[in-house]
């Protein structure tokens, strides 16, 4: 099976200091959810937007390749990474405050979002009102016609999944979908991807620091820590029988798996870490 | 949003009624009899008291300024003690001039600044973007008395190009035009570097917000991000602050009109003023502070037009 989404070896920097990213390897398979774990900070979002080429500022790529249908997107013109947008890739960011323009309609947007596709502002518009309504947002004409500070997060959430699927993507790229949202709701979009995956062909990779949302949506996953991919396998194996030792601690933190109520909540030592980084996996 | 128009509007009757009173207690407080000023030193002191008289200037001042308030809710501005014509009148004649002169002003500054501002923004860091500093705040420092005084020398005496005084022949549109173009130039001249500085801070701050990355994930294309969802975020602080400032926009009406000889209200309030003729002071002064009161809610109300999230908050006001 060829990868769909190919990444060898990649290294980001920010600015000279910190390395984000350090000879990363990650693939995504047509029709596979993939999961991208690991603590906050360590380099899963950095990763996710060095894809579409959507770096912060100041991040650059040291080494690597990343490689989209067999084709390098990094090594040759640097529009590679930008025609895939809003076309073979489609993202759902964090935040669903803010993803959305405060000043424009949702459906205007959801208009706009599809500027890559044919057909006429008046079809892409109808496309959009349906989308809404197949992601379960009650009213779609009404609310494609509102604001999105009319609506609630996990509203805009669907809307921002919605417009992912609107340009019916190859790989979909999810950067923590539901880690703004409250435990309901996060429950719900678990729900709708799940949902959704019953009849997208596409490869998704979900980025999160929540074990629960790999457990419920992924196939296979891969574990960040400190910039380096320490662990990838299917998600039942590296759930039963984790082999790097951050990947262990990283299950041992997580309140879900915990069988016995503990008087604490169990976290990472600082002795244990110093450990994580001459381990390799057993 | 009607209620929060009819309240701007409320609170903009209360600035001009406030302002009224102040006038008029400025006219108690200044040393001087209008009436023996506007009659000339050869006048009789019985010449001086009927003036007082008629000019109601011998009523006490809430009096006076009731009086005021009742001639103006009937159109009755009062009448010129120089000219005995109606002020109202006197106004009605210059006032197209004057907001012409603001409006050309303003408007070819604002034309000149968005584009310049944008330009900036997206060309950040580079020497564009620099000059586009530069040229700002050269221009900022300028006050528009110097440049409407060096216009007029290099454009108007020196190469002759354009007229240097009046606002044109009567009914020759392009003689009106061709006055307007230097008195115009050096109002907006401070404006050009002011907004164009304005539209790039805000612009800088809404093309780091998380929603131009979302536009730009689903490429949509640049111009379109920095004009459709950057520029129209980006345009309420500048409103806001444009508000803010018209108050100045009006006071170099007044000086620009007097450098370059060009009829309108605030030749007409300068000109009053030096001949303690009340009236026409108290006339222009209201019609000036009420089209300052206009333009701030006018802008207030662009802002509220553009922001659903101001619009919804005045529909809860
Ligand atoms: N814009 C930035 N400038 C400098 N450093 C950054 C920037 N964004 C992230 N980093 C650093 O890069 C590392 C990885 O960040 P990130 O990819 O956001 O991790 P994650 O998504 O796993 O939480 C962190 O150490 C973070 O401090
Ligand atoms: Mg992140």
């Amino acid at each position: 099976m060829t990868a769909l989404l190919s990444i060898r070896d990649l290294t980001i920097d920010y600015a000279g200091h910190v390395q984000a990213v350090r000879g990363a390897n990650l693939d995504v398979h047509l029709g596979e959810a993939v999961g991208l774990v690991g603590e906050s900070g360590s380099g899963k979002s950095t990763l996710a937007s060095a894809i579409t080429g959507l770096l912060p500022i100041g991040a650059r790529i040291l080494g690597g390749d990343i490689a989209f249908k067999n084709e390098s997107v990094t090594s040759g013109r640097k529009q590679a990474q930008q025609i895939l947008r809003g076309d073979e890739i489609a993202m759902v960011f964090q935040d669903p405050m803010t993803a959305f323009n405060p000043v424009l309609t949702i459906g205007d947007q959801l208009v706009d979002f599809q500027s890559r596709m044919p057909g006429k502002a008046r079809e892409k518009y109808a496309r959009a009102v349906a989308m809404l309504a197949r992601v379960g947002i009650p009213d779609p004409a009404l609310r494609a016609n509102s604001y999105p500070h009319e609506m609630s997060g996990g509203m805009r959430q669907r809307a921002a999944i919605a417009a992912a699927l609107l340009v019916n993507p190859s790989l979909l790229i999810a950067d923590e979908p539901t880690t703004a949202l409250d435990v309901t709701m996060e429950a719900q979009i678990i729900h709708l991807f799940r949902e959704l995956r019953q009849d997208y062909g596409g490869g998704i990779l979900i980025v999160t620091h929540h074990l629960g949302v790999v457990a419920e949506l992924c196939d296979r996953v891969y574990v960040m820590y400190r910039g380096e991919v320490v662990e990838e396998g299917a998600v039942d194996d590296i759930f039963h029988e984790p082999r790097h030792p951050y990947t262990r601690a990283l299950l041992a933190c997580d309140p879900a798996r915990l069988h016995e109520r503990a008087g604490y909540l169990p976290v990472i030592t600082d002795a244990e870490r110093a450990t994580f980084m001459q381990a390799r996996p057993r | 949003m009607l209620a929060y128009t009819i309240k701007r509007i409320g609170l903009g009757l209360l600035i001009l009624i406030g302002v009224m009173f102040a006038m008029y207690a400025a006219v108690f407080i200044v040393p001087g009899n209008p009436a023996r000023a506007a009659l000339g030193p050869r006048a009789t002191q019985e010449m001086i008291d009927r003036l007082t008289r008629e000019m109601g200037l011998d009523q006490p001042y809430l009096v006076q300024v009731y009086n005021f308030f009742v001639n103006v809710l009937s159109g009755n501005l009062g009448i010129d003690v120089i000219s005995n014509r109606p002020v109202a009148t006197e106004i009605w004649e210059v006032l197209p001039n004057t907001l012409i002169l603001c409006l050309v002003g303003l408007g070819w500054a604002t034309l000149l600044a968005i584009p310049l501002g944008c330009l900036a923004v997206l060309k950040r860091g580079t020497w564009v973007d620099r000059a586009a500093s530069l040229l700002s705040v050269s221009v900022i420092s300028l006050p528009y008395y110097v440049v409407a005084i060096y216009a007029l020398l290099i454009f108007a005496v020196q190469l002759n190009w354009l007229p240097a005084i009046g606002d044109g022949d009567p009914g020759d549109i392009g003689s009106q035009i061709r006055a307007l173009i230097l008195p115009a130039f050096a109002i907006g001249f401070t404006w050009v570097g002011y907004l164009a500085r304005l539209v790039r801070a805000s612009m800088l701050d809404v093309m780091g917000e998380p929603h131009i990355r979302t536009a730009r994930a689903f490429g949509v294309p640049e111009w379109k991000i920095v004009t459709k969802y950057g520029l129209r975020i980006a345009l309420i602080p500048t409103l806001s602050l444009l508000a803010v400032s018209l108050g100045g926009l009006i006071s170099s009406a007044v000086f620009v009109e007097v450098i370059f000889s060009r009829p309108g209200i605030g030749k007409l309030v300068t000109a009053a003023v030096n001949l303690r003729n009340y009236p026409v002071v108290m006339g222009t002064v209201l019609v000036m502070t009420g089209i300052y009161v206009t333009l701030t809610i006018a802008a207030d109300l662009l802002i509220a037009r553009i922001d659903p999230r101001i619009r919804d908050a005045f529909r809860g006001a």
